[in-house]
C-alpha cells in the first residue's frame, strides 16, 4: 500500500517537472521572402544562415531546464522564442542550460534576434533591416543588410557588413566593423575599443563617439561627405586617402592633435588646442574632438 | 541619430537663429520651449519631467499627493519618455548654432544644463530602481562601466565647459544607464 502512494507521488512529481534534458528542436514554417523573423534566446547561441526557399527551418536543441520552444506567427512576421522558466534567477537559482538554436531563413527576410548572454553568429543574409540586441553575447556577423542596428552591452562585435546605413553601439563590448560602407554609419562604444574599414568606399557620413574607448577609422570620404568623431579621454585615429578633399578641424582640451601638414593653435591661456586644415578643394567635413585623448590625421 | 532629417527641429533652429534679442536667460526660456516642442509628437500632453518621473514609479506610491499612478503598468513608456526627454536635450543642443566670441554664456548655459541634466537622471533612476530589483551579477558590471564614465564626462565638463560634444556625451550615458537598469527591471 504504501509503495503504491510512493510510486504515485514520485509520478506526479515526475509529471510535473520540467524536462532535464537536452531536448533536440525542428521545426519548419512558410515565411513569405521578405517576412520578418524575431528570435529570441537568453543563453546559448543562435545560428542564422540563408537559404533560397520561402521557409525558415529551426533547429538545434533546447537547453535543460527551458520550459519550451514557442515558434508563433505567419507567413508575414515569425516569433521563435526560448521560453525559460518564470522563477528564473530568484530563489531557486538559475539551473537552466543554454540552448543552441540553428535557423535557415529566406535570403531578404528581416532579422530581429534578442539575447542576453547567447552568442550570435549571422552569415550570407541580405535582410531589409537586420537588428540584434545582446547584453553579454559576442556578435559575428557577415551580411548585406539595407539597413543594420546592432546593439550590445559588454559583447563584442565583429560585424562585416556591405551596406548603406549601419549603427553599431556597445557599452565596453569592443566593435570591428568592416565592409563595403558607403552610406551612413553610425558608432559608439562607452569604453570599447571602435574600429571601422570602409574598404576604400566613401561614406556620406560617419559618426562616431566614445567614451575612454579608442577609435580607429580606415575610411574614404564622399564629395559633400562629413566625418565626425568625438571622444573624451579615448585616442582617436583616422586613415584617409591621400586625395582627401575636406575642410579638417580638431579641437582638444589636453589631448594632442596631429594632421598633415596642419598647424596646431594653443590657446593663449590655459589649456586648449586646435586646428585647422584644407585638403584638396575642401569639398567634405572632417571635425575631431576630444578632451584628453590624443587625435591624429594620417593620409595614405 | 538622424538628426538632420527631424523635421520639427529644423523649424525649431530657424526660429531660434533668427531670433536676434535672445540674451542668456531668454535662451533658457527658449530652449525649455524648444524641447517641449520636439517632445510634442514622442509624448503628447507631458512637457513636465516631474510628471515623467512620477509615471516611471507606477506601481509604487505616487511622489506627489493627489496624482494616481497605475500599479500594473510596466514602466516602459515612462521610460521611453524618460530617454525621449534625455534625447530631446541632446538634439535640442545638437541644433544650438556656435557662438563664436561669446563662450562665456555658453558655458554656463552648458553647465547649468548638464547640472539639470544630471538632477533629472538621478530622479529617474532613483524611481526606476526603486521599483526594479537589484541588477544581477552579469549586468552590475555594465552599470558600473556607465556611473564611472558619467562622472569622467561631468568632471571633463567642469574642466571644459564649452565642450558641447560633452554634453552629448553625457546624455547618452544617462539614457544607456537608465534603459540598463529599467531592462533589468523588466526581465
Amino acid at each position: 500500500m504504501f509503495r503504491h502512494q510512493l510510486s504515485l507521488a514520485l509520478f506526479a512529481v515526475m509529471a510535473s517537472a520540467p524536462s532535464f534534458a537536452a531536448t533536440p528542436i525542428d521545426q519548419t514554417r512558410p515565411l513569405d521572402p521578405r517576412g520578418r523573423i524575431e528570435i529570441d534566446n537568453l543563453k546559448g547561441r543562435i545560428q542564422v544562415r540563408a537559404w533560397n526557399r520561402n521557409e525558415v527551418r529551426i533547429t538545434g536543441s533546447l537547453g535543460e531546464g527551458v520550459e519550451k520552444l514557442v515558434v508563433d506567427g505567419d507567413r508575414d512576421h515569425l516569433v521563435v522564442r526560448v521560453q525559460y522558466p518564470k522563477h528564473i534567477g530568484a530563489w531557486r537559482g538559475d539551473r537552466t542550460g543554454p540552448t543552441d538554436l540553428q535557423l535557415q531563413v529566406p535570403l531578404q527576410a528581416d532579422l530581429e534576434i534578442d539575447s542576453v548572454s547567447a552568442d550570435i553568429d549571422v552569415d550570407g543574409v541580405a535582410p531589409g533591416e537586420f537588428n540584434i540586441d545582446t547584453v553579454s553575447g559576442n556578435v559575428v556577423a557577415a551580411a548585406a543588410p539595407k539597413s543594420a542596428d546592432i546593439n550590445s552591452v559588454s559583447g563584442d562585435l565583429q560585424v562585416t557588413f556591405n551596406s548603406r546605413d549601419v549603427k553599431v553601439e556597445t557599452v565596453s563590448g569592443d566593435v570591428r566593423l568592416q565592409g563595403r560602407l558607403d552610406g551612413e554609419v553610425h558608432g559608439e562604444t562607452v569604453s570599447g575599443a571602435l574600429s571601422i574599414d570602409s574598404r576604400s568606399q566613401r561614406l556620406r557620413k560617419l559618426n562616431v563617439a566614445t567614451v575612454s574607448g579608442d577609435t580607429d577609422l580606415r575610411v574614404a570620404l564622399a564629395d559633400g561627405g562629413e566625418l565626425k568623431a568625438d571622444t573624451v579621454s579615448g585616442d582617436i585615429r583616422v586613415s584617409l586617402p591621400k586625395n582627401l578633399s575636406a575642410q579638417v578641424t580638431g579641437e582638444s582640451f589636453s589631448g594632442d592633435l596631429r594632421a598633415p601638414g596642419a598647424k596646431i593653435e594653443k590657446e593663449e591661456f590655459g589649456p586648449g588646442s586646435s586646428f585647422r586644415q584644407r585638403y584638396g578643394s575642401g569639398a567634405g567635413e572632417v571635425h575631431l574632438e576630444t578632451f584628453s585623448g590624443d587625435a591624429e590625421i594620417t593620409l595614405n | 541619430m538622424n538628426i538632420e532629417h527631424d523635421s520639427d527641429g529644423q523649424s525649431l533652429t530657424d526660429s531660434l537663429l533668427n531670433d536676434s534679442r535672445l540674451d542668456g536667460s531668454a535662451l533658457d526660456d527658449r530652449t525649455r520651449w524648444a524641447l517641449r516642442d520636439l517632445r510634442r509628437d514622442i509624448a503628447p500632453g507631458r512637457d513636465l519631467w516631474p510628471q515623467v518621473a512620477a509615471r516611471i514609479a507606477a506601481g509604487t506610491p505616487a511622489i506627489d499627493a493627489g496624482r494616481t499612478t497605475s500599479r500594473n503598468r510596466p514602466p516602459v513608456a515612462p521610460l521611453a519618455l524618460a530617454a525621449s526627454l534625455l534625447l530631446a536635450v541632446g538634439l535640442a543642443w545638437q541644433f544650438w548654432p556656435p557662438m563664436q566670441s561669446a563662450t562665456q554664456p555658453t558655458a554656463r548655459l552648458i553647465q547649468a544644463e548638464a547640472h539639470a541634466m544630471t538632477r533629472e537622471y538621478d530622479a529617474a533612476l532613483r524611481e526606476v530602481e526603486a521599483s526594479a530589483p537589484a541588477a544581477t551579477a552579469s549586468r552590475q558590471p555594465a552599470l558600473r562601466e556607465l556611473d564611472r564614465s558619467a562622472a569622467q564626462i561631468r568632471t571633463a565638463l567642469a574642466r571644459d565647459p564649452d565642450a558641447r560634444f560633452l554634453l552629448e556625451r553625457l546624455r547618452h550615458t544617462y539614457s544607456l544607464r537608465l534603459a540598463l537598469t529599467q531592462r533589468a527591471a523588466l526581465s
